[in-house]
């Protein structure tokens, strides 16, 4: 009978212990780094970086890689790489793997982190509202569209929206990735105008030049007898500088139009978008800033 | 100098990927260096552009090129079977849904590749991927939408218009692009909140209570100085489906929908100016059908006809007349049948008893 | 002396030259009253066409080139889109003539259609619709009179016909014509002096238009019998 209640006992103690060290085995990235159970290299490579892990743990390791993980640079003029697609990389006692991880720039001025480089320090966990948009974004796979790394810049250099621009996004893609962030972030303020930059030489999405081309985005409008309405870029002083859109005999209503404009020319500063009525009345008007 | 090339062809190389087959499945094309077991850095950034559609597709198979059938090439094939099977492991691709295989002869469509990936179109996938819902709004009506939509709706109007009253605010000409008239079985005016356009189209199932099971078509409607309906309808109809009676409509956007059909009618009325006037415009009205039809005035401005009209018992017209001199003359709510057993002339006599002795006078007319 | 007047005239043209390469851009609009005062309806065949709707646009050529506007027109109830144009104004020919992208397109804005075009260049432009009913109606004027030059203002059918040549038969390029559309014409009597008559209802001087409502291409006589 003692013996069939030491059975009983070590049965039970060894069913704790091993449901204990599956759950201590599924860990993420930042706890097995603090608790030394894996050591980790990271180099850049192509659309990431390439992760090497050993396992230091005498079991085996499930390694979790979250998006929203930022492998930060030695040197801090260097794009620090955000994770943007979870990973979970299992380990067994002592193997070492090596893993592709998708990333994302988190850091807008920063230089591009060349092939090979592999002065990467250790990571830390992004601002949870960052990470929380990243983990909605996932399933719709657009990590690799300038619309994701417009969002995490938004998080890391607090880019308005209006650099949310589609890039090389479809129009559903691109929809898909507002509705996503709206919901998520249903206080910030759409300025209602999207700005094109200037592609980098490699048209590396990651590379923020900073030159605006183009603008687009909507005005809002209010017509209270018909008229001819001319959509301009007006300047501080309100000088129309760009005719964009014209549209005749617009019967009352409240309205929006689309517009868009070519902006490399004219220099940094703030203008507005404006619909004139024929008499050069303003009817809606959009500040701009390029 | 090498690398640099390397990276710069990574980068300005677009991934290609064929246009998917029958069986919605799309392939692309490796190779591996002479002799050697593992990707070049080029090919394998190939395969990263799609690894993740392989992560998600339902069903992957890789297809490995044995070269030949010496012992040397099959060591090299086994070992690039290990390349891929260590690949599958790293990217979590399932086993029950990720096969290799080794093939012997050439890829038609690349015979310098050394291996074949073939996946489930990942756009297929991803319709999979995203969860569909079904949104009931507290008013009745409901929307089949992607759960990232439904929040949108939240703040979404759909308003059936139904009287004549409602629809004479509309301005709504019941008339088609070809001028044909129509019978317009319901109007709905939808209002997404912020305006918003969603990425792919929504399933509105408007309930329509009081109506009998139909077919018809289905405008969005043209808005300009009254609603006109555009030339190319789409087919609709209504169908009872849980007790109720439904129109089914698919839409991405605000706007006024209707569902109409072409008027059986065929009648013309024409109208003939009186002498020294000419017509400048002309409508007929009904309540019932409810019809509102503008009249094809002749070039010359000296008649005016409608078209396909019903009955003409419950037709009442307004004529906007001119007169040389420019004066405007106006008659309104005449019943159509007293307007065409008496003269025009009779009822501007009505209006100003003294025109006709003066009208030549007046007017200026050398008759 | 010379030297200096010379070189103040070029700074002066310089200045002017770059003044006018950075012309305000400016969009007018063009009435129907405008186009029967200053111009005609007709197309480069010289067919009279209907003139919905029109605009000037002003500006810096390059601009226009980098930019183009887009010009959107609500769509208008019983006129199809495939049967409008817009259409430039040539003032060498005095006529409507096609452009590169002068095609209309079906474009959205939200739930609003329009048909749009997009203008590179600066000009007057109109959105014309073709006539679908083709034929001419003869304005016979009464023996001793010539025209020397006329203008047909039809504002119903948006027609503005004009001629320059010498006649006795006035040939306007409509099957029908309205008796609200105005004529004006310079009329040489024999003996030489020259007569204008401005802005005459045709239905004033042709008052038979009313007993037959449904002819078309006739021959009619101008009467001043009730001229004065």
């Amino acid at each position: 009978m003692r013996n069939l209640k030491i059975i009983f006992l070590g049965v039970v103690m060894g069913l704790a212990t091993s449901v204990a060290f599956a759950y201590a085995a599924h860990v993420d990235i930042g706890e097995a780094l603090k608790r030394n159970i894996i050591r980790c290299q990271a180099v850049k490579a192509g659309s990431g970086i390439d992760l090497t892990v050993s396992n230091l743990l005498h079991d085996s390791v499930y390694l979790e890689i979250g998006s929203g993980w930022i492998f930060p640079t030695a040197d801090p003029s260097m794009q620090p790489q955000v994770v943007s697609r979870s990973h979970m990389i299992c380990l067994s006692e002592g193997e070492e793997r090596r893993a592709r991880l998708l990333t994302l720039c988190g850091n807008a001025p920063g230089r591009v982190v060349p092939m090979g480089y592999a002065n990467f320090l250790k990571p830390a966990l992004g601002k949870s509202e960052m990470v929380a948009m990243l983990r909605e974004l996932e399933p719709y796979k657009l990590d690799r569209k300038n619309i994701a790394q417009s969002i995490v810049w938004h998080y890391t250099n607090g880019h308005s929206m209006a650099n949310f621009h589609p890039g090389n996004s479809n129009m559903e893609e691109y929809l898909t990735a507002m509705h996503v962030f709206q919901v998520n972030e249903p206080s910030v303020v759409d300025p209602g105008y999207r700005i094109r930059y200037r592609e980098s030489t490699n048209q590396d999405a990651a590379v923020f030049s900073g030159a605006s081309e183009e603008i687009e985005g909507h005005v809002s409008f209010k017509v209270n007898e018909t008229t001819n309405c001319l959509v301009a870029l007006l300047d501080q002083q309100g000088k129309v500088l760009k005719p964009l859109k014209y549209v005749n005999e617009q019967q009352p209503g409240e309205f929006e139009l689309s517009f868009n404009s070519y902006v490399f020319d004219l220099p940094k500063g703030n203008y507005s978008v404006a619909v004139l009525d024929k008499n050069g009345m303003t009817l809606g008007e959009l500040p701009v800033e390029i | 100098m090498k690398k640099c090339i390397v990276i710069l062809c990574v980068l300005v190389t677009p991934a290609f990927a064929q246009e998917p087959n029958n069986d919605g499945f799309l392939s692309f094309f490796l190779r591996f260096d002479d002799r050697e077991s593992k990707l070049s850095a080029f090919e394998e950034d190939k395969l990263l552009d799609y690894v993740y559609d392989l992560f998600l597709s339902e069903s992957v198979i890789i297809e490995l090129r044995r070269e030949g059938n010496s012992f040397a090439h099959d060591e090299l094939t086994a070992q690039r079977y290990n390349y891929f099977s260590e690949m599958c492991s790293e990217y979590q691709l399932s086993e029950s849904t990720t096969s290799i295989r080794i093939v012997n002869s050439r890829f038609e469509e690349d015979v310098q590749a050394h291996a074949r990936i073939i996946y489930r179109d990942p756009n297929i996938q991803k319709k999979v991927a995203r969860k569909e819902v079904v949104f009931t709004h507290p008013n009745g009506w409901r929307a089949q939408c992607f759960d990232s939509d439904a929040a949108f709706l939240k703040g979404a109007q759909v308003r059936i218009l139904r009287s004549p009253e409602e629809l004479n605010q509309l301005n709504l000409l019941t008339v088609d692009e070809m001028g044909d008239r129509l019978e317009v079985l319901a109007v709905v005016a939808l209002t997404l909140a912020r305006d918003t356009v969603f990425p792919s189209p929504v399933k509105f199932h408007i309930p329509l209570h009081g109506m009998a099971e139909v077919g018809c078509m289905e405008y969005a409607l043209m808005s300009n100085d009254e609603y006109s309906f555009p030339v190319n309808g789409g087919k609709a109809s209504v169908k009872r489906e849980d007790g109720l009676m439904l129109w089914k409509l698919d839409t991405d956007r605000s706007g006024v929908y209707v569902i109409a059909r072409k008027a059986p009618d065929s009648q013309v009325i024409k109208f003939v100016a009186p002498y020294g006037y000419a017509i400048l415009s002309g409508y007929a009205t009904s309540s019932s059908p409810y019809m509102s039809v503008k009249a094809a005035v002749s070039d010359n401005q000296l008649s005016a006809s409608f078209h396909n009209m019903p009955e003409i018992e419950h037709v009442t017209c307004e004529f906007t007349l001119i007169d040389l001199q420019g004066n405007l003359c106006t008659i309104a709510a005449v019943p159509a049948k007293m307007l065409m057993n008496e003269s025009f002339l009779s009822f501007l006599r009505k209006k100003d008893p003294v025109l006709p002795e003066n009208l030549v006078a007046q007017k200026g007319l050398n008759h | 002396m010379n030297i200096r007047i010379i070189f103040s005239i070029l700074l002066v043209h310089v200045g002017l030259q770059s003044h006018s390469q950075t012309n305000m851009p400016c969009v007018r609009e063009i009435s129907f009253e405008e186009v029967a005062a200053r111009f005609n309806t007709h197309n480069d065949k010289r067919a009279p066409m209907t003139f919905l709707s029109g605009f000037s646009v002003e500006g810096d050529a390059k601009s226009l080139t980098k930019n183009p506007m887009q010009v959107m027109f609500n769509p208008i109830a019983n006129v199809q889109r495939a049967d409008c144009e817009l259409m430039r104004w040539d003032p060498v020919t005095r006529v409507w003539a096609k452009f590169s992208g002068n095609q209309l397109k079906k474009s959205s804005e939200g739930s609003k259609m329009f048909w749009s075009a997009g203008i590179d260049q600066s000009g007057i432009f109109a959105l014309m619709k073709e006539i679908p009913l083709h034929g001419e109606t003869n304005l016979h004027l009464p023996e001793g009179l010539t025209s020397e030059e006329w203008r047909y203002v039809q504002p119903n059918l948006g027609v503005v016909c004009e001629s320059y040549s010498h006649c006795q038969t006035l040939l306007i390029p409509l099957p029908a014509l309205s008796p609200m559309a105005q004529i004006t014409m310079k009329l040489r009597k024999v003996g030489g002096t020259v007569e204008t008559i401005s802005h005459m209802p045709m239905g004033v001087l042709v008052g038979d238009f009313w007993k037959k409502p449904d002819a078309v291409n006739q021959t009619w006589d101008i009467s001043f019998a009730s001229v004065k």
